[in-house]
C-alpha cells in the first residue's frame, strides 16, 4: 500500500457516526450552567443598567492596567457611592461587590487583604439579615451571597495560609476564629428565618464553614510550629472558645439528655470537660487546641440530637401512661423522660445496648475525685489516683476516660 | 486542511469576554470533533460522552479565572488530551488496587459505534493497524487525519516542534505501511 492510499484510508475514519442527540443536550445543560454563572449574570445586569462598556475583567483577580483606570474612574461616581448600602436584591447590588473586589485588588499586603476578605464575608452575612425573607424572590440572588460569602472566607485563608513569619505574628488570630465562629451562629439563625427550601443551601455553608475553621486551625499550628511562639495567642483563642461554649451551656437546660450513642446529661458532659481542658490548655495549649475543636464538633453534633418539642411531647404521654398504670409520681421532666424512653426501650425489648448504665457511687466518689485534683490544677495527682485504682477506672463510660487521655 | 473549523478573532475575543453565545458557536464548531477525539481514544460511548462534556466545562472554567485562549483549536484539543491522560491515570490507580476491575467492561463493546465499526472491515482493519503502532506513532496520525490539526496546533498541544512533529508524522506512517505490507 502507498503512502497516498493510507492516508486516505486515514482519513476515512472522520467519518464516524456521532451521537447528535447527546451532543444538543450536552450544549443545553452546558448553556444552562453558563446563563447560571454568577459572572455573567454580573455582565447582563450590568448590561442593562448601560454600563456594557465596562470590561468584565475588571471581577477577577488578576488586574491589567486598562482595568485599574476604568476602576478608578468608576470608585468616584455615584453610581459606586450609592451602591455601598444596596441589598443582595437590590440593582445596585453587583457594584458593590465590584467595588470590593476593587478595595481586595488593589490591596497587595497579605495582612490587609485577610482583613479585607473577613470584612467582606461578614457583609454578606449583615446583608442576608437586613433583606426580608420573603423579598428574596430569586434563588439565584440566595446562592450568589452566600457563594460570595464562603468564597471571601476561602480568600481569607489561602491569603493567612501564604504568610511568612512577619505576617503570621500580625494575624489576628483569635479574632478571626471569633467570626468563623459568628458565622456558623448566624447562618444557622439565618436558616431558621429563612425557613424554606433555601434550608438546605445554609445547611451546605454550615458544613463548608466547619471544615474551613478546622482548616485555619490546622493553618495556625502549623505556623505556630514554623515560626514558634503565637502560644499566648493560640491561648486566648482557647479560652475564648470555652466561653463561647460555656455561653451555649448557659442557654441548655439542665436536664438536657441525650440517649444516642449512650445516656448523657449534656450540660454535665460539657462542664467535666471544660474544667478539663482548661487545665490542660494552660501548659499544652498546641496539642489541646485540635482536641478542643474535636470536641466543639461533637458538641455541635450532639445538640442537634436533642429530642425534638414534638418528640418529648411524645416520651412525655408515654411516661404519663405508664406513670398513670403505676400510679407512681405523675410529675413529668426532662430526667425522667430519659427514665421513661429507657423503659420504653426496654419494654420493646429493643436498643438495650444503646443505653449504658447508669454511674454507681463509687465510679461518681472517684470521678468527683478526680475532677476536684483536676480543678486544681493537679493533673499528676489525679493521674495517681486513676494509676492507683485500674479497676474503677476502667469500667468508667468511655467518654469520661477518652478525654483522661 | 479544508475541514478544521476555525474561530475568528472577533469569535474568540467574544469567548474571551464570557459572551455565552460566542461560546455556544465554539460549541457548535467543535463538540463533533472533540466527540470523535475521545472516541477512537476510548472505544466506549459512554466515556466519550462523559469526557466530551467535561471537555467544554473546563474549558469555560478556565476562561471564567480570566485566563485568555490564543488559539481555540490547540486549547480544546490540550483539554481533552489533558483529560483522557487524567482518566487513564486514575483508571491505572483503580486497576492497581482493584485488579478484579480489569475484567473488560463488555458494555462498552455493545454500544452503537462499535457496531458501525465492526460493520465496516477496511476501518476495523485499519483501527487494529493503528493499534499496533506505538501510542505517539498512533497519536500523530489520528491528530493529522482524523482531527484535521496542522503542525502548528499539533506544537501546541504536545509542546513539540512543528519540523520534529513532521518527521515523525512520516515516520509513523511508514511504520504504518510495513504493518500493513506485513
Amino acid at each position: 500500500m502507498k503512502i497516498k492510499q493510507l492516508e486516505k484510508e486515514l482519513k476515512t475514519l472522520k467519518d464516524l457516526p456521532v451521537d447528535r442527540n447527546f451532543l444538543t443536550l450536552n450544549k443545553d445543560q452546558l448553556l444552562e450552567t453558563i446563563y447560571n454563572d454568577p459572572l455573567v449574570q454580573v455582565k447582563e445586569e450590568m448590561g442593562r443598567k448601560n454600563l456594557s462598556f465596562f470590561n468584565m475583567r475588571a471581577f477577577k483577580l488578576k488586574a491589567v492596567p486598562a482595568f485599574l483606570v476604568i476602576i478608578a474612574l468608576l470608585l468616584s461616581t455615584g453610581t459606586a457611592y450609592a451602591s455601598q448600602d444596596s441589598l443582595p436584591n437590590d440593582m445596585l447590588y453587583p457594584v458593590k461587590l465590584l467595588t470590593e473586589k476593587v478595595e481586595q485588588t488593589l490591596t497587595f499586603d497579605k495582612v490587609k487583604k485577610t482583613e479585607i476578605a473577613f470584612k467582606h464575608a461578614q457583609r454578606r452575612i449583615d446583608e442576608l439579615s437586613m433583606v426580608e425573607p420573603k423579598e428574596i424572590t430569586n434563588k439565584k440572588v440566595l446562592t450568589k451571597t452566600l457563594d460570595n460569602y464562603e468564597n471571601n472566607i476561602n480568600l481569607g485563608i489561602e491569603y493567612i495560609k501564604k504568610m511568612n513569619e512577619t505576617e503570621t505574628t500580625l494575624i489576628p488570630i483569635n479574632k478571626y476564629d471569633r467570626e468563623l465562629t459568628e458565622g456558623r451562629k448566624n447562618i444557622k439563625e439565618l436558616s431558621e428565618i429563612m425557613n424554606y427550601q433555601e434550608i438546605n443551601e445554609f445547611k451546605a455553608v454550615d458544613s463548608i464553614l466547619q471544615k474551613k475553621q478546622s482548616e485555619y486551625l490546622n493553618i495556625i499550628l502549623n505556623k505556630a510550629n514554623e515560626f514558634g511562639d503565637l502560644i499566648p495567642q493560640l491561648e486566648t483563642l482557647a479560652n475564648d472558645r470555652i466561653i463561647i461554649w460555656e455561653e451555649e451551656l448557659r442557654a441548655l437546660p439542665n436536664n438536657t439528655i441525650i440517649i444516642e450513642p449512650e445516656n448523657i446529661n449534656l450540660k454535665e458532659d460539657a462542664q467535666e470537660k471544660i474544667t478539663i481542658l482548661r487545665a490542660r490548655i494552660q501548659n499544652e495549649v498546641k496539642e489541646m487546641i485540635p482536641v478542643l475543636q474535636k470536641e466543639l464538633t461533637t458538641w455541635s453534633a450532639n445538640l442537634n440530637k436533642i429530642p425534638t418539642s414534638s418528640h418529648l411531647e411524645n416520651i412525655e404521654s408515654r411516661t404519663t401512661e405508664t406513670n398513670t398504670t403505676n400510679t407512681t409520681n405523675p410529675e413529668t421532666t426532662t430526667a425522667n423522660t430519659q427514665d421513661s424512653a429507657k423503659n420504653q426501650a426496654t419494654d420493646d425489648g429493643q436498643r438495650q445496648e444503646a443505653t449504658s448504665p447508669d454511674i454507681t457511687p463509687e465510679q461518681q466518689a472517684f470521678k468527683n475525685q478526680i475532677m476536684e485534683l483536676i480543678k486544681q490544677g493537679d493533673i499528676d495527682g489525679a493521674m495517681n489516683l486513676i494509676n492507683s485504682n485500674p479497676d474503677v477506672n476502667e469500667s468508667m463510660p468511655s467518654d469520661f476516660t477518652d478525654m483522661l487521655q | 486542511m479544508a475541514n478544521t473549523p476555525k474561530i475568528k478573532t472577533n469569535l474568540l475575543l467574544k469567548i474571551n469576554d464570557l459572551d455565552p453565545d460566542a461560546f455556544s458557536q465554539a460549541y457548535d464548531m467543535y463538540s463533533e470533533k472533540i466527540y470523535k477525539f475521545f472516541y477512537y481514544r476510548t472505544n466506549s460511548q459512554e466515556l466519550t460522552e462523559d469526557l466530551t462534556s467535561q471537555t467544554f466545562l473546563k474549558a469555560w472554567d478556565y476562561l471564567r479565572q480570566n485566563n485568555k485562549i490564543d488559539h481555540f483549536t490547540s486549547f480544546i484539543y490540550r483539554i481533552a488530551h489533558n483529560l483522557l491522560v487524567d482518566h487513564y491515570r486514575k483508571k491505572k490507580e483503580i486497576h492497581d488496587d482493584e485488579l478484579m476491575n480489569r475484567i473488560p467492561d463488555t458494555k462498552y463493546s455493545k454500544d452503537i459505534l462499535n457496531e458501525t465499526i465492526d460493520n465496516n472491515l477496511n476501518k476495523k482493519e485499519l483501527l487494529s493497524k493503528l493499534d499496533q503502532l506505538n501510542h505517539d506513532d498512533k497519536e500523530i496520525l489520528m491528530f493529522r487525519y482524523v482531527d484535521d490539526l496542522d503542525f502548528k496546533e499539533m506544537s501546541k498541544i504536545t509542546g513539540k516542534s512543528p519540523n520534529a512533529l513532521y518527521v515523525k508524522l512520516h515516520r509513523a506512517l511508514k511504520k504504518l505501511k510495513i504493518i500493513y505490507e506485513n
